[in-house]
């Protein structure tokens, strides 16, 4: 079984006392970020990139991934304990989970949706460990048209499958390619858009700029709720633990929600957040008392937790097998591994098996870490809320310049920083969407260098790209994710007249 | 006395907030000059002698004529809109907001300059400091002190004795 040798090659490659240490290290710093409200997972990625400096690449890329999926584990603490949910993949789970804290059954929510969590996460790392072996082989026989119209879909899409704005959405897109063209172009040497300043020559590093747009940005945005103080009273938990009664009516909802997730989370722009609130929609849908949702179901609480750490594997497929990431967490892994000098795509799986397949091991064994983080140890760790805002975000802006300044050791790099840190915090106060900057920043100059190279093989004849089959096919998936929105867009303009009527 | 206070238009179109600035406007409006910025740039790029079919110049030009013209139809959308959200900036209330953002801003670029002389230990520490003292208020000094001293010593610790990444020792070179 091909399969199977592979993970054992992969498993073979992690079981390390350092590796178990970090997968240990990362989901438990994963589990803190994602409590905290204000700090999502791409913050907490983010900010942590400096631990991986000294790694080698595989021990790097499992850390990370093990922060992504422990603050999908952690989000709901928040959500459940104070009705604030650490990061927006955790809104699903206030609907219900608060009201249980309520009813006075905070411990069987907090251990409902760790199970739930764990059981989503392995689920779906079955469909990880079988599709990614196809889809990398397929992105395989991808030449440069192929690629550039799979990262334009990939980008349209992160735009069109989103919420909001579209047209905010696509300036935002647009901003992050002019930012990628700054410094020199790598096919003639020409110096673009750097207006004289020669630090940037190399270009705007695109760690630097995330690192300002998620953790300075976020801290910035944070500063006006400087005040406000979460209490947890632990006292009043009760026990972690749930009843079999409970299992079984809640098994039912876990196990449709991982498929569901999973298969949102594959998708650009769709990610954990809308894969979790649609696993709720699912279970109060097709429950027999959809009445009780929103009082304390505890299915509730079990489906999107469920569905968002499913969606948070099947994010892992576009990164790991061609190097696309979908939303804001998986681009900022993204930048710090191409950083460690290790790209993921198709060639990864066939140079570096071991370090594609130790990523998915690890997240069979760092699953296990993060229930035992997230029940056993739920209570000291939702003391941790107690934290108050002033402290904890001169913290966070320590370690953003900290990790800035390791990347190059260039003093110019803070003045970028701070730059793009008020950047993030104008564009939220705007409502422009960030993921779709941070994507364009770090596939702009793929795109664009795929877009010249397809050009030059063709002698400049745009056809190309529609006499190659798969990039035919994703043209039309891009023309049809625009036309959706756009149709979405008008849907909503007529309800909005209705309502107003 | 806030400066714009000096200015009577300004004032009062600050703290009453206007009617006519929504968000989309100014996002529109600023794309269409962002975009209108990097047009003029790309225009000034010299056409080099040896390059692909394409060349370096289509590329920047597609992306500038696309933001200009997204930022228009945000603006005509906007302006056509009947259910407009103006912005409400009320300058007096986010003071205190401010006052931090431009703090930190400023020292940020500071602690850069003299991170390298000075060594980490001791710039980060006066960084998170003064910060501390900002956000965190000027009555917990001593929490303060502990919160900088902590982080400082800490994150030296991890990173440079465990991690062994190199970090700049400045004056306390031993």
């Amino acid at each position: 079984m091909d399969y199977l040798s592979y993970l054992l090659i992969g498993f073979k490659e992690i079981i390390s006392l350092t590796n178990l240490f970090w997968i240990f290290i990362g989901g438990l710093s994963g589990s803190i970020i994602g409590m905290l409200p204000g700090l999502g997972p791409a913050t907490g990625v983010a900010v942590l990139i400096p631990l991986t400096y000294g790694m080698n690449p595989t021990t790097a890329l499992i850390t990370m991934a093990a922060i992504y999926y422990g603050a999908m584990f952690g989000g709901s603490r928040a959500s459940i304990m104070i009705n604030t949910p650490g990061d927006a993949s955790a809104i699903a789970t206030c609907f219900d989970g608060y009201p249980m804290t309520k009813n006075g059954e905070a411990g069987k929510a907090l251990a409902m949706s760790a199970i739930a969590s764990f059981i989503g996460g392995s689920i779906s790392i079955l469909f990880l460990i079988f599709l990614t072996l196809p889809v990398a082989n397929l992105a395989l026989q991808f030449g440069p048209a192929e690629m550039f119209a799979l990262v334009l879909f990939a980008l349209t899409a992160t735009v069109t499958l989103s919420q909001g704005n579209i047209l905010k959405g696509f300036i935002s897109l647009f901003i992050g390619f002019m930012v990628s063209t700054i410094g020199i172009d790598p096919q003639t040497g020409l110096l673009r858009f750097t207006m004289g300043v020669s630090d940037l020559q190399n270009g705007i590093d695109f760690l630097v700029a995330m690192i300002g747009l998620y953790a300075v940005g976020e801290v910035f945005k944070n500063y006006s709720r400087i005040k406000l103080k979460y209490s947890v009273n632990s006292s009043n938990i009760g026990t972690i633990w749930i009843t079999w009664d409970e299992m079984k009516r809640c098994i039912k909802p876990i196990v449709r929600s991982s498929p569901l997730g999973f298969i949102v989370g594959v998708l650009p722009g769709m990610g954990a957040s809308i894969g979790s609130m649609m696993s709720y929609t699912l279970e109060k849908q097709l429950n027999k008392n959809p009445e009780k949702f929103g009082k304390g179901a505890i299915e509730g609480v079990a489906a999107p937790e469920a569905g968002n750490n499913a969606a948070s594997s099947g994010a892992l497929i576009p990164l790991l097998t061609m190097g696309i990431p979908g939303s804001g967490t998986t681009a900022v892994m993204l930048g710090a591994l191409i950083m460690l000098g290790v790209r993921p795509g198709p060639v990864l799986f066939q140079q570096h098996p071991e370090i594609a397949w130790g990523v998915i091991a690890s997240i069979i064994i760092g699953n296990i870490f993060c229930i035992i983080i997230n029940l056993p140890l739920v209570v000291p760790l939702v003391k941790l809320l107690n934290i108050p805002q002033r402290i904890l975000l001169p913290m966070i802006l320590g370690l953003a310049f900290m990790g800035t300044y390791l990347m190059n050791y260039s003093a110019f790099d803070f003045v970028l920083l701070s730059i793009f840190g008020l950047c993030g915090y104008l564009m939220s106060k705007l409502d422009i969407p960030i993921p779709p900057l941070v994507l364009a920043l770090i596939l702009g100059s793929n795109t664009e260098q795929s877009f010249r190279r397809a050009l030059t093989i063709s002698n400049g004849n745009p056809s190309i790209f529609f006499e190659k089959p798969i990039s035919l096919v994703l043209l039309i998936l891009t023309v049809l994710s625009l036309v959706y929105s756009i149709a979405r867009e008008i849907k909503q303009k007529k309800n909005n007249v209705e309502i107003s009527a | 006395m806030a400066p714009w206070r000096l200015i009577p238009w300004c004032h009062g179109y600050f703290l009453k907030g206007s009617d006519y600035v929504t968000k989309n406007l100014v996002t529109g409006i600023f794309s269409v000059v962002i975009g209108l910025i990097y047009l003029l740039m790309t225009l000034q790029l010299p056409e080099p002698a040896m390059a692909d079919p394409i060349g370096p110049i289509v590329f920047p030009m597609i992306i500038g004529l696309a933001t200009v013209f997204c930022g228009g139809l945000l603006i005509f959308r906007d302006l056509k809109s009947k259910k407009r959200e103006f912005i409400k900036i009320d300058f007096e209330l986010n003071k205190g907001l401010y006052i931090k953002i431009a703090v930190t801003i400023v020292l940020g670029i500071i602690y850069g300059l003299v991170l390298e002389p000075v060594g980490y230990l001791i710039s980060t520490f006066f960084f998170i400091l003064i910060i501390m003292f900002v956000v965190n208020g000027f009555s917990r000094k001593i929490e303060n002190l502990l919160v900088s001293l902590g982080f400082s010593i800490l994150t030296y610790v991890i990173f440079f004795m465990i991690l062994q990444l190199s970090l700049p020792r400045g004056l306390l070179a031993f």
